[in-house]
C-alpha cells in the first residue's frame, strides 16, 4: 500500500465505512476476460508438458495400485506389520488424507457462511482435493482390511447372515463419516460447478466437449430464477457441509480415543485432530496452489492476499495442533497414571523418538515465521514451509499410531514396525491417484469458480468499492 | 450324524425285521458314555477291542490317503467307531531312555493329539512335554523317507534288507564284527531282542550311541552304590533343592517327571506356607535358574568346587569362606533328615557326582525309598564313553566290517574320531531310521524305520511301571515296518533260525510281555497303557563312599570355556525337522529356529561388541553378531546373544540344531555346535567376532534387551511376586481404587449376567516352571500354524499362550525371574469385542470371548486394542500345504485363512463336548474337572486350573480366593476371567 492509499484507507474507517481492502483480483479485468482467461485453460491444447506430467502421476498411481494388488492377492503379511503394531502406514495414510481434505470443506463452506470473499479464487480447486483425498482416504481404509473383498460387510444392509454390524465401534462410525464427508462434498463441489459448466458449454468449440458439458450442467440457463434455486441450494450445502469439517475428523479420532491403549485413549484428540485437519489440509491447497498459479499462469487470480490469508490460518491451527501436543504430556503427568506417564516419555525419547521430533520441528516450529508479515508472502518460503508441514502432519499420525502400539502394557509383547516397498509403493500410489486427479481437473474444470470471482470483482458489487469512494450510487 | 439315526431318531417306524434290529442299535449309538474314551470304557471285550482296532487301520487307509479318497458311504457303520467320535488309545512315549505314557486321541482313524496318560504312575493328569507332543507332527511329515535306498538308489525293502544281511554274512565270513548302534531306549522287550540278535549272529556287538552322553552320573553311581545307571531322584520329598548345574527342569529328559514333583511343593498358601527351597548353581541361565529362589551365578572353573566346598561344610562341617556355600549348607543342614538334596548336572564329572551322593547320604537322603535311591534308575543310561571308545578303537583296526545304525545319526553328532572311522574304516554302513538324515546318507543302504505312533513296542519308566506302546495308525509311508521288524528281517536273513517263527515285532512283543508278566489281561494293559503289578520296590543298596575320592575330577580351565547343552526344544536335534519344535521360544532366551552363543554383558564388553555392560542400546547391538568359536574339537559359527545371568567368560549353546540334512525345515537352521564339543564343558582357544550378523527370531523383546532400565515388571505390576515371608500378611494384590465400598467392581453400565457355566482360569506362577509344554499342547490342539522364522523376525508368530519371562534385579546378575503363561484373558469388559465393526469377536453366555473366524474382516482394531497383546493375525496363509501335513488337524477347530484374526478360546471345543457328556448322563451341569483345556492338560506342574466359576466349589473357585490372586491390568478394569497366582520367592534363611 502506497501512503496515499493507506491515507485514504484511515479516512474511509474515520467515516464509518467499510475498511479498504486489499484487492483479490489484479489487473483490474472485465468480466468478459475472466471468463475468457480461466476457460481458455479448458480449450486450449493439452501440451506434451502436461502429458508427461500426467504420466509421470500415472505411473505413481499404476504402481500404487499394482502394491495393492499384490497386498490383496498375497495377504497383508506382505507389509511390515506385526503382532503388537497391527496398524502402521495404512491408517496413517487413511487419517492424513482425511485431513487433507478438511481444508476445501472449510474454504467452501464455513468460509462460505462467514462471507470471506477471499475464498472464491482458491475454493474450487480446494475442493476438488477434498474430493480427491478422500477417494485416498477410501482406497487406504478399504484395502487394509484382512480379507477387503468383505468390506460391505461394514455397512448396515439386510443380508442372509442375520447379521448388522456392531455400532459400538468406532470403525462402523467411521464408515458413516467418511461415507457422508465423500458424498456431501461430491454433491457440493458439483453444484457450485454447475454455473461454470454451463460457461463451458458456450464456451467451447469442440461439439463433442460441448455435449459432455452440456449434459453435466444439467440445462443451466442463467435466469434469475435458476440462480435464485441454485443459491438456496448452495447455502443449504454449505449449511450441511459446516458440522462435517468438525465431524468427521473428531469421528476418525475416535478410532484412536475409544481405545483403551495409553497414548490413544484421550479427550483431547477430538480437537486437536479438527485443528491438524484444517491444517494438514490448508498446507496441501497451498503446496498444489503455488504450482498451478505458477503454470497456469492465475497471478491474476489467486494473489498474495490469499495465500496471506491461508498463511494465517496456518499459523492458527498449527499453534493448536503444538499447544495439544505439549498439553498431552501435561496431562500424562497430571492423570497419574503411570502407562500415560510412560507411553509420552516413550513417545518423545523412546524408539520412534525421531518421528516425534521430525512432526514437532515440522508443525510447531515451522510455521512460527508466518508471524512475519515478509515470510507469509514469500512464496517459495510458504511453499517450503507447506511442505514441512505436509511431512509434520503426516508423522503426526504415524507417531500416534507406531509409538502407542509399540509399547503398550505388557513389555513381553514389544515390538517395532518400519514398513515394506509394499506399504510405500501403495503411499506413493495414493499420491499418484490424488495428483492424476488433479491434473485431470485442472484441465479440464474451470479451476476457478468463474461465477462466484466475477461478484467479488471491482464493480460487480455496487455497494462495494474502493477506488473512487464518495461516488454517487 | 448319520442318515440313518437321523430316521431313527425322527421316525419310529420300520420296513424290515433287520433295521428294527438296527434301528434299536441306534439308541444305543448315542447313549450316555458315548463320548468317553475307549481306553475309560473297560466293558471293551478282547475281541471286539481287536476289531476296533483293526477297523481303525482300515479306516485309516481309506481317510489318510488323499487320491483314495472315496464318496461312497459307509452303509455299515464301523463297529465302535462313531464317526465325529474321538477314539483314545494308550500308548507309551519313549523319551530317549524316559517311558512317559501316553494317550493318543485318533479321529476316524488318525492321531490328531498325544497327551500324558494319567493311569501311567508318576504323571499327571494328560501331563507332557514338547517333544512327545509334537512327534505327532513328524509322524506326518512329508520328508520321512518313503523308500529304502541302496547305494543311494531306491529299491525295494526286501532289496535293501538283503543288502544289509549280506554285510552281515561277509562280516562272518570274514571273521570280523559288525556293530549295531542304538539310541538310548528303555524298551526291555527291544533290549532282549537285540540280546538275542547276537545270539544269533555272535559277531554283532551293540553300543549304544545316543548324541547326547554324560556319564558322570552312571560311573559315580556304579563307583559308589555298584549299579552303572543314573539314578532318579525322587523331588517330590525334597524342601531344600541345591542343583548345581543340573538343569532338571528343563532340557533334561526326565525334566517332565521332575516338574510335577518339584512344583507339588511350590504353591504356599497363607493356611500352608510348606514351600521348598530352590538354590542353583549354575554359569549358564538355565530353565531351572529361572526357578530358583536363590541363584548363584558360578564361573565353570567353580562349578565343581562349589560341591566340594559344599561337601567340606555339610559332610566336614568346615566353614566356607563362600557366603552361597555356607547358606546353602546352612539351609540343607537345618532340612530335617532326608528331605534335602543336592542334584549335580548331568555333565559334570563323576566326581562331582560322587560329592553329590556324599552330601545327599549325610543329609540322610540316600537309601530305599528316600530322594536317591539306587534302585529307582534310567534304563540303558550306564557308562557308554567307553564302550563307544572301545568301538571306535576296534573300528580304526579294521575289526570292524559293518555298521549298522538303528536310528542313531552319529554322522551328525559323533565325535571327529568316531566319524572319521565311520568313513573310512568300515566296509559297510546301513541305516534304519525315521529320517533321511546325515548318516543315511553316508550310508550303503538305508531303509526307513516307522514312527512310534505306527510300532508296537515296550518302555520301562524310571519308577519300573512297564508300558506297551501300540501302534495306532497303519505306516504312513508304503506299508514301512518298525526298526524292530526290519531289524527281525535282517537277522533271519543271516540266521534263519533267529526268533525262530515269531514273524513280527508285535508277537515278539506279546510273546514277551505274556512271557514276563504271565497274569497280565493284555486287553486290559493296552487299554490302561500299564503293566499291572509293575513298578519298583524300593531297594537300598550298600554304599561305598570311600570310592569317591577316587572319581575322575573335571579339569574347567579359567580362560574362556564353552558350554554345550542339549536344546530345550530339540534336544539333540532328532526331530529337527518338526516345525512346533522349531518354533517353540526357548524358555530363557526365547529365541526360536536357531542356537546361538549366549554370553554375559560383559564378555560382551570383552569380546568388542559393546562399549559398557550398562549401555543397554549398544548390548542389544552386540547380539546377531556372528562369533568364530574354537575349541580343540572344531570351530563352530555362532551369532551372539547377550544374556542377563550369565557367568562371565562363559558362552553357551544349544546342540541340537545345524543339521545338514535335517529335512526341508530342519536343514541348516542354526550351527552344529557338535562340532566343537560334545554335551558339556570345553575349553576355548579361540573367539573370533567374524563381523558376519545373523537374525535371530525371539519372541519377546525382538532385537532389544529391555531397553527401558528401571521400567521392571514390578514396576508394572503385570507379573507379581511375593516373598514367602511377606505371604502370611499379604491381603490382596489388586488395587483397591477398581471397587466400590462393598468390594464390587467398578462400572458404570450393568453387570453381565452368567445363568448357566461361567468358565474361569487361575494360573500359578509359583508352580510354572517354563517348560513350554502348554505351548505345543495348544498348538497340537487348536491346529496352530507355524510361520517360520521369517515372520517370527517380523513378530508375527501364532501361539495362542506364550510365556512371558520377565527379570528383576540387575543385568549381570538377575535377582529372580517370572513367568508369566499369557493367553486370551476372556475380560468381561473386553476391550476387544466393543471395536469390532463387524460384531466378530463377542461375549458368550458363559464369559468366554469368541471369536466368529468367517465374519472377520481383518481390521487388527481388536489386536491394537488389546492390552495383553493376545491376539494373532493371519497375515499370511500360514498352512503348510504339504500333504500329508493336514492330517494332523484336529477336526474340531476350524482353520483360518489368512487376513483373519484368532485367538485362544479356552478349547471351546472341549468345553461342548464336556456340556454334550453332560447332557448324555442326564446333568445340567459339567462337572468340576470334566473339562480341561489343552493346556492345563499337558502341564506337569499344574499350574493351570480350568473350570466353572459359578460352581463355589470348583478347584478354580477355591484357587481364586487365594491371597495371591491378581489379575493381570486389573486397574484398567477389563476384569478377565484369568486369575493369576502370584509367584513366591522362598527367602527364609
Amino acid at each position: 500500500m502506497t501512503v496515499v492509499q493507506e491515507q485514504e484507507r484511515l479516512q474511509a474507517m474515520a467515516h464509518g465505512e467499510e475498511p479498504v481492502r486489499e484487492d483479490l483480483v489484479l489487473g483490474n479485468p472485465t468480466m468478459r476476460d475472466v471468463t475468457a482467461r480461466i476457460a481458455s485453460i479448458v480449450e486450449s491444447k493439452i501440451t506434451m508438458k502436461y502429458l508427461a506430467t500426467l504420466s509421470v502421476t500415472g505411473a505413481m498411481a499404476a504402481w500404487g495400485l499394482f502394491a495393492l494388488y499384490y497386498t490383496i492377492t498375497t495377504g497383508i503379511g506382505v507389509w511390515g506389520l506385526n503382532n503388537p503394531i497391527g496398524w502402521g502406514w495404512d491408517i496413517t495414510n487413511f487419517v492424513f488424507w482425511i485431513g487433507i481434505g478438511h481444508a476445501g470443506t472449510l474454504i467452501s463452506a464455513i468460509l462460505f457462511l462467514f462471507r470471506q470473499k477471499w475464498r472464491t479464487a482458491i475454493n474450487r480447486s480446494a475442493e476438488a482435493m477434498t474430493i480427491f483425498a478422500v477417494i485416498c482416504a477410501l482406497t487406504m481404509v478399504l484395502s487394509h482390511t484382512g480379507r477387503p473383498w468383505l468390506f460391505y460387510w461394514l455397512l448396515p444392509y439386510p443380508n442372509q447372515m442375520a447379521m448388522w454390524v456392531n455400532f459400538r465401534s468406532p470403525l462402523m462410525w467411521d464408515v458413516f463419516a467418511v461415507n457422508t464427508y465423500f458424498t456431501v462434498s461430491a454433491l457440493f463441489w458439483f453444484v457450485g460447478l454447475i454455473p461454470d459448466l454451463a460457461t463451458l458449454r458456450n464456451y467451447v468449440k469442440s461439439s463433442v466437449a460441448k455435449k459432455v458439458y452440456g449434459v453435466l450442467s444439467l440445462g443451466w440457463t442463467g435466469s434469475t430464477r435458476s440462480w435464485h434455486h441454485y443459491e438456496i441450494a448452495y447455502m443449504i450445502l454449505a449449511g450441511i457441509s459446516t458440522p462435517l469439517v468438525l465431524s468427521v475428523h473428531s469421528v476418525v479420532s475416535f478410532d484412536f480415543t475409544v481405545g483403551i491403549l495409553p497414548g490413544w485413549h484421550t479427550t483431547i484428540f477430538p480437537p486437536y485432530f479438527v485443528a491438524g485437519a484444517i491444517f494438514s489440509g490448508f498446507a496441501m491447497v497451498m503446496t498444489l496452489l503455488v504450482i498451478t498459479r505458477e503454470i497456469l499462469d492465475l497471478k491474476q487470480f489467486i494473489t498474495l492476499k490469499h495465500f496471506e490469508n491461508m498463511n494465517k490460518i496456518m499459523l492458527a491451527t498449527g499453534m493448536m495442533v503444538g499447544y495439544a501436543y505439549i498439553l498431552e504430556f501435561f496431562i500424562a503427568w497430571y492423570s497419574g497414571s503411570d502407562w500415560e506417564r510412560w507411553i509420552f516419555i516413550n513417545r518423545a525419547f523412546g524408539d520412534y523418538a525421531w518421528a516425534y521430533w521430525t512432526m514437532f520441528i515440522c508443525n510447531v516450529v515451522s510455521p512460527q515465521v508466518f508471524w512475519f508479515k515478509s515470510a507469509r508472502r514469500n512464496i517459495p518460503l510458504m511453499f517450503v514451509i507447506s511442505i514441512f508441514i505436509n511431512i509434520g502432519m503426516w508423522f503426526e499420525r504415524f507417531t500416534i499410531i507406531a509409538t502407542t502400539l509399540h509399547h503398550d502394557f505388557l513389555p513381553a509383547s514389544w515390538g517395532y514396525y518400519s514398513p515394506t516397498w509394499v506399504e510405500i509403493s501403495i503411499f506413493i500410489g495414493t499420491f499418484g491417484i490424488f495428483l492424476t486427479l488433479f491434473l485431470l481437473f485442472a484441465k479440464f474444470v474451470p479451476v476457478i469458480a468463474i461465477a462466484e470471482i466475477k461478484s467479488i470483482m471491482p464493480g460487480a458489487q455496487p455497494t462495494h468499492h474502493h477506488d473512487h469512494h464518495g461516488d454517487a450510487h | 450324524m448319520s442318515d440313518r439315526s437321523l430316521h431313527a431318531s425322527t421316525n419310529p417306524m420300520w420296513k424290515s425285521i433287520d433295521e428294527l434290529a438296527e434301528g434299536r442299535g441306534e439308541t444305543a449309538e448315542f447313549a450316555p458314555g458315548t463320548t468317553t474314551s475307549a481306553l475309560a470304557d473297560s466293558g471293551v471285550s478282547r475281541r471286539s477291542f481287536m476289531a476296533l482296532v483293526s477297523a481303525s487301520m482300515a479306516l485309516t487307509a481309506a481317510a489318510c490317503r488323499r487320491p483314495e479318497q472315496k464318496l461312497v458311504p459307509s452303509v455299515k457303520s464301523l463297529q465302535n467307531a462313531t464317526p465325529g467320535l474321538p477314539i483314545y488309545y494308550a500308548s507309551v512315549y519313549s523319551h530317549r531312555n524316559v517311558a512317559y505314557g501316553a494317550v493318543v486321541k485318533t479321529r476316524e482313524g488318525r492321531p490328531i493329539k498325544v497327551t500324558g496318560n494319567a493311569s501311567h504312575p508318576g504323571l499327571v493328569r494328560g501331563a507332557a512335554n514338547a517333544e512327545m507332543q509334537a512327534s505327532l507332527l513328524s509322524l506326518y511329515d512329508p520328508d520321512r523317507i518313503r523308500r529304502p535306498k541302496v547305494g543311494g538308489q531306491q529299491t525295494s525293502f526286501d532289496a535293501a534288507a538283503s543288502k544289509m544281511a549280506g554285510a552281515i554274512s561277509e562280516a562272518i565270513a570274514a571273521g570280523k564284527k559288525v556293530a549295531l548302534f542304538t539310541d538310548e531306549h528303555c524298551s526291555p522287550t527291544y533290549t532282549q531282542l537285540l540280546n538275542e540278535f547276537v545270539a544269533a549272529v555272535p559277531n554283532a556287538v551293540v553300543v549304544t550311541l545316543p548324541a547326547i552322553i554324560n556319564d558322570g552320573a552312571a560311573i559315580a553311581s556304579k563307583a559308589v552304590f555298584g549299579r552303572d545307571a543314573q539314578i532318579v531322584p525322587d523331588l517330590s520329598q525334597a524342601s531344600v533343592i541345591v542343583s548345581v548345574d543340573a538343569d532338571f527342569l528343563g532340557a533334561d529328559t526326565l525334566a517332565l517327571y521332575h516338574a510335577t514333583r518339584f512344583a507339588g511343593k511350590r504353591t504356599p498358601s497363607k493356611a500352608n506356607a510348606e514351600m521348598s527351597h530352590l538354590t542353583v548353581v549354575e554359569s549358564q541361565y538355565s530353565t531351572t535358574g529361572m526357578n530358583a529362589d536363590v541363584r548363584v551365578r558360578t564361573a565353570p572353573s567353580q562349578i565343581e568346587g562349589f560341591l566340594q566346598d559344599l561337601h567340606s561344610a555339610v559332610v566336614g562341617g568346615a566353614t566356607s569362606s563362600n557366603a552361597a556355600v555356607s547358606a546353602a549348607a546352612k539351609r540343607l543342614m537345618n532340612a530335617a533328615a532326608g528331605t534335602g538334596v543336592v542334584l549335580a548336572g548331568a555333565h559334570l564329572s563323576a566326581h562331582a557326582h560322587g560329592l553329590a551322593i556324599a552330601i545327599n547320604s549325610a543329609l540322610g537322603s540316600v537309601g530305599a525309598g528316600k530322594i536317591i535311591d539306587a534302585s529307582r534308575t534310567l534304563p540303558n543310561s550306564g557308562e557308554k564313553g567307553a564302550a563307544i571308545a572301545d568301538i571306535t578303537s576296534q573300528m580304526e583296526s579294521g575289526a570292524i566290517h559293518a555298521a549298522i545304525f538303528l536310528d542313531v545319526n552319529p554322522e551328525y553328532s559323533a565325535s571327529r574320531a568316531f566319524k572319521n572311522a565311520i568313513l573310512k574304516k568300515v566296509a559297510f554302513r546301513g541305516t534304519i531310521n525315521l529320517y533321511d538324515d546325515e548318516t543315511s546318507q553316508i550310508s550303503d543302504a538305508s531303509i526307513p524305520a516307522a514312527h512310534w505312533l505306527e510300532s508296537w513296542g515296550t518302555a520301562v519308566s524310571p519308577d519300573g511301571y512297564v508300558s506297551i506302546q501300540q501302534p495306532v495308525i497303519a505306516p504312513l509311508c508304503d506299508g514301512i515296518p518298525s526298526l524292530q521288524d526290519t531289524l527281525m528281517v535282517i537277522g533271519k536273513k543271516v540266521n534263519a533260525a533267529f526268533l525262530g517263527s515269531t514273524a513280527s515285532y508285535a508277537d515278539y512283543v506279546k510273546g514277551a510281555m505274556m512271557a514276563a508278566y504271565p497274569a497280565m489281561s493284555w486287553v486290559d494293559t493296552l487299554q490302561v497303557g500299564v503293566v499291572a503289578g509293575t513298578g519298583r520296590s524300593a531297594s537300598d543298596a550298600p554304599m561305598n563312599a570311600g570310592a569317591i575320592s577316587g572319581l575322575a575330577k573335571a579339569s574347567v580351565g579359567s580362560g574362556t570355556v564353552l558350554l554345550t547343552v542339549p536344546s530345550n526344544a530339540l534336544y539333540d536335534g532328532r526331530l529337527a525337522n518338526n516345525g512346533w519344535l522349531q518354533e517353540l521360544p526357548d524358555p530363557v532366551t526365547k529365541v526360536t529356529w536357531d542356537n546361538v552363543a549366549l554370553i554375559s554383558p560383559a564378555m560382551a564388553v570383552k569380546l568388542g561388541l559393546a562399549s559398557s555392560t550398562e549401555d543397554l542400546k549398544a548390548l542389544s547391538k552386540a547380539n546377531e553378531n556372528v562369533v568364530a568359536i574354537t575349541t580343540k574339537e572344531g570351530s563352530v559359527e555362532l551369532p551372539v546373544l547377550v544374556q542377563p545371568g550369565m557367568a562371565d567368560d562363559t558362552i553357551v549353546t544349544q546342540l541340537g540344531y545345524g543339521r545338514t540334512a535335517g529335512g526341508s525345515i530342519g536343514t541348516g537352521i542354526g550351527a552344529n555346535a557338535f562340532v566343537a564339543g560334545m554335551c558339556g564343558y570345553h575349553a576355548v582357544e579361540s573367539v573370533t567376532v567374524t563381523g558376519a550378523r545373523h537374525r535371530i527370531a525371539t519372541t519377546q523383546n525382538h532385537h532389544t534387551l529391555g531397553e527401558t532400565p528401571g521400567d521392571t515388571p514390578n514396576e508394572r505390576n503385570v507379573a507379581q511376586t511375593l516373598k514367602l515371608s511377606d505371604l502370611a500378611t499379604v491381603t490382596s494384590l489388586e488395587p483397591d481404587y477398581i471397587k466400590d465400598e462393598s468390594g464390587k467392581p467398578l462400572s458404570i453400565v450393568g453387570e453381565y449376567q452368567y445363568k448357566g457355566h461361567r468358565w474361569g482360569m487361575v494360573i500359578d506362577m509359583s508352580a510354572c516352571t517354563g517348560c513350554s509344554s502348554c505351548v505345543i499342547a495348544c498348538q497340537s490342539e487348536n491346529n496352530i500354524s507355524v510361520v517360520g522364522k521369517d515372520q517370527v523376525l517380523l513378530g508375527r508368530e501364532m501361539h495362542w499362550i506364550r510365556l512371558d519371562r520377565y527379570y528383576s534385579g540387575s543385568l549381570q546378575d538377575p535377582s529372580s525371574t517370572v513367568i508369566e503363561p499369557m493367553l486370551c484373558q476372556h475380560c468381561e469388559n473386553a476391550p476387544c469385542e466393543n471395536v469390532c465393526p463387524v460384531a466378530a469377536t463377542t461375549h458368550s453366555p458363559e464369559g468366554l470371548n469368541e471369536m466368529t473366524y468367517n465374519r472377520c474382516v481383518g481390521t487388527r482394531y481388536c489386536l491394537n486394542n488389546c492390552p495383553y497383546k493376545v491376539r494373532r493375525f493371519n497375515f499370511l496363509n500360514y498352512k503348510d500345504e504339504r500333504q500329508p501335513l493336514d492330517l494332523v488337524f484336529n477336526p474340531e477347530v476350524s482353520g483360518r485363512m489368512r487376513g483373519i484374526m484368532e485367538k485362544c478360546t479356552f478349547c471351546v471345543q472341549r468345553l461342548h463336548e464336556a456340556k454334550w457328556h453332560a447332557r448324555d448322563e442326564g446333568r445340567a451341569r459339567v462337572k468340576d474337572g470334566e473339562a480341561i483345556t489343552a493346556c492345563q492338560e499337558a502341564c506337569p506342574a499344574g499350574a493351570i486350573i480350568f473350570g466353572d466359576a459359578n460352581d463355589a466349589a470348583s478347584r478354580v473357585s477355591v484357587a481364586r480366593k487365594s491371597e495371591r490372586s491378581f489379575h493381570v491390568l486389573a486397574e484398567i478394569n477389563t476384569r478377565p476371567s484369568v486369575t493369576y497366582l502370584a509367584k513366591v520367592i522362598n527367602d527364609r534363611a
